[in-house]
């Protein structure tokens, strides 16, 4: 059933994602609702199944983000940008990344029904999420921004899901934060996990700290900015073999 | 403002700054990936820095140097940050001064502080990490404290003190349900009493009594037959002033950055441009 309804979810998101790049863009959303339906549902066995709330590894988290990005694709239907488009292409990204890995649950972890490590890994898989969404609007202003001024307003609106993203991000450091202090008597541990975290924390200050004016420094912001989705994605990658 | 102050102030030195921490932490993270400086992130653990930093014993030259390298970029960050702060924030405040700004001023500072504070983390205070006790064992550190384990209370399965913890699942072990009666004296006399679980530690006044894990007792430590089917404990001993304020101040940095999020959204608005939808 898991996997009959992963291989369903892969079909729906192609298929959305063919429809878009064909210009069928009425039934490009109707495609993405029947992979959201079966996306949710394949996060409720999973959640029955384990008993743990459904972002413990690269199947299970990534699944909960493709359900994010297609709940946030539904506001995406107007033909005035490729919104739509972007946003399609990463939930392919992350459905091709978790085909690699093992379709199956995360093993229920003793403390996975730990309030704090419930909220860290949902803050954390949600602020990816918006950092994605973030990176769809900056490659949508680098696309467009020769043709019309007024999408200078998709670069302000890829900062504000930045920032957004950013908050949530630090929510879940906060939280681990507590957690980490819980569990172990401190606040910080000299590790593989924690530099993760850091490095993500860093990236996220330099690419709101990028010097200058003018349209060279604009596009630097925007590569900065617009690559903070796939930086953190491929840390997450990495950090689940540690 | 002179030139070198003008420099220190400069979002060049920041970016700049940030960017070859990106690197060094990159550096940081292969090393502990690396099963040759394992052993040395966790002496890096195992006790303050402060202790780690001056002791000889403990710690490879490479992972000091590495550290020594993150605290001068730590502080090339700290001094930008007190330089950009008075220089450029404080000056465009008095000229033109509205929300944004401050909540700008306001998550600067506060960081400067949360930074302070994870310094006061690593310096401040001490740890004691990984002491393995049996029932009826004690320990005694710093200003005359004393940890006695009063009684263990293991209700699960004994495989699973076998396994490493990361392996651990809710089957083999139920966290709310196995705990330790700790007892803490100072200079022979006692002055609290409390139950440890994991993930719920004993707190008196800035010290904290934390249980890591349960492990099969040890036979060989001359303990009498019965007292082995009992587990040992691991406990770590911490006390860190600065925590309190650690926890309050970052959540406020956190929302400084929300407010002032809120405050700058609607930039954009002019731009008739919101969600992928015209706006007339």
């Amino acid at each position: 059933m898991l996997i009959v309804s992963y291989y369903l979810i892969v079909v729906f998101y192609l298929l959305n994602f063919i429809l878009r790049v064909s210009g069928q863009k009425r039934f490009g959303p109707v495609a993405n609702s029947c992979a959201l339906i079966i996306n949710i549902v394949e996060l409720a066995i999973l959640f029955k199944q384990t008993g743990h709330i459904p972002v413990y590894n690269i199947f299970e988290s990534f699944l909960f983000m493709t359900f994010i990005l297609g709940c946030i694709l539904l506001f995406h239907t107007s033909s005035e940008n490729r919104m739509g488009l972007w946003l399609s292409i990463e939930i392919l990204i992350l459905i091709c990344i978790s085909f690699f890995f093992p379709h199956e649950p995360a093993p229920s972890n003793y403390n996975y029904e730990f309030f704090y490590v419930i909220i860290f890994h949902v803050l954390r898989y949600i602020s990816l999420a918006l950092m994605l969404y973030s990176s769809a609007y900056y490659v949508e202003f680098i696309v467009k921004r020769e043709r019309d001024e007024r999408t200078r307003a998709l670069s302000h609106l890829g900062r504000n899901f930045l920032l957004l993203s950013s908050v949530l991000f630090l929510s879940s450091e906060y939280v681990g934060i507590v957690w980490c202090q819980m569990g172990w008597g401190d606040f910080w541990m000299w590790g593989v996990t924690f530099f993760q975290s850091t490095f993500i924390v860093l990236y996220l200050m330099l690419a709101f700290h990028i010097p200058g004016k003018g349209k060279y420094a604009e596009d630097i912001k925007v590569i900065f900015g617009g690559l903070t989705g796939l930086v953190v994605l491929v840390l997450t990658v990495i950090r689940s073999f540690f | 403002m002179s030139k070198v102050s003008e420099k220190l102030a400069s979002l060049n030195l920041t970016a700049w700054n940030i960017a070859i921490m990106i690197l060094w932490l990159g550096w940081g993270m292969i090393m502990a990936g690396s099963e040759s400086f394992k052993k040395g992130f966790q002496g890096m653990n195992n006790v303050l820095i402060r202790d780690w930093i001056f002791s000889s014993e403990t710690g490879s030259p490479v992972l000091k140097i590495w550290f020594i390298g993150l605290c001068i970029l730590m502080i090339i960050l700290g001094i930008n940050l007190i330089f950009c702060t008075w220089e450029k924030i404080f000056k465009i405040i008095r000229i033109k001064f509205n929300g944004p700004k401050f909540f700008m001023l306001v998550v600067h500072a506060v960081f400067g502080f949360v930074a302070l504070g994870h310094l006061g983390g690593l310096m401040l205070g001490y740890k004691y990490n990984n002491i393995k006790l049996g029932e009826g064992q004690k320990y005694s550190f710093e200003d005359g404290y004393e940890i006695k384990v009063a009684k263990v209370v293991y209700t699960n399965d004994h495989k699973a003190l076998k396994k490493s913890t990361r392996y651990i699942t809710k089957d083999d072990f139920d966290y709310r349900k196995n705990f330790a009666q700790i007892l803490l004296r100072k200079d022979g006399r006692d002055i609290s009493r409390d139950s440890i679980f994991i993930l719920n530690p004993m707190r008196y006044k800035d010290m904290q009594v934390t249980l890591r894990g349960f492990l099969e007792s040890s036979e060989s430590d001359g303990i009498k037959e019965n007292a082995v089917a009992t587990p040992w404990i691991t406990i770590n001993i911490s006390r860190n002033p600065a925590l309190k304020a650690y926890l309050i101040i970052y959540p406020v940095m956190i929302a400084g950055i929300f407010i002032h999020l809120i405050l700058t959204w609607r930039s954009s608005a002019k731009n008739k441009y919101i969600m992928g939808t015209q706006v007339p």
